[in-house]
């Protein structure tokens, strides 16, 4: 599930673009690299 | 008139002989023929939740147009900025397109208010894949906004 959550701009070389921000639903069993379980300790399923 | 050098004793090291090395080499890379900035910024309204976080990428997911990095370039993530009233922590992974829902967190920077992660020496965003965003709001109230931004450079390969 994605969620648009803000607007910006994203320019890419000389070509200037709204954008959406996109929020992004995460499986935070799937997250690897640095330790989430170590950063976040919230209650959220 | 030349000095003859003196044979070795038993023993000792010949230093008179030239020492091969074998230095092991990076493989040749792709070789870069254009370069593009990429800075992209905005605002996330509101906030994550006290204690809860958000994970956020821009748009499609690399652009507008692009879900991943497109073949043929390559991203290099420089900065990425977070502002917003409250202590945080912030994060950037990379999710890959072949294992789709797995993300790696790359690396992490806490603070209060505004937190800025360089990344001089991360590797590039290689074809299909792409940069992802993480906040974690530490504070007691959730703020109105969340104010972001992220350069990079985008390299056109041969």
């Amino acid at each position: 599930m994605a969620r648009v959550v803000g607007k910006g701009i994203l320019r890419i070389g000389n070509e200037e673009k709204e954008i959406n921000i996109v929020e992004v639903e995460i499986d935070l069993n799937k997250v690897k690299g640095v330790g989430i379980d170590k950063l976040y300790y919230g209650n959220r399923e | 008139m030349p000095v003859p050098i003196k044979g070795r004793g038993i023993g000792r090291p010949d230093y008179s002989k030239p020492i091969g090395i074998d230095v092991p080499t990076p493989k040749a890379e792709r070789k870069v023929v254009k370069q593009s900035e990429y800075w992209a910024a905005g605002e996330i309204i509101p906030g994550p939740e006290p204690n809860d976080y958000t994970v956020w990428f821009v748009d499609k997911g690399f652009s507008v147009d692009s879900e991943y990095v497109p073949k043929g370039q390559r991203f290099r993530l420089l900065k990425f900025t977070v502002s917003v009233p409250a202590y945080i922590t912030i994060c950037a992974g990379i999710g890959l397109q072949d294992i789709d829902g797995n993300i790696t967190l790359l690396y992490w920077e806490s603070g209060n208010q505004k937190v800025t992660i360089d990344f001089n020496y991360l590797r590039p965003f290689e074809e299909n894949s792409r940069p992802i965003y993480f906040l974690i709001n530490y504070g007691d109230v959730q703020p109105d906004f969340v104010d972001w931004s992220v350069i990079g450079v985008v390299e056109w390969l041969e």
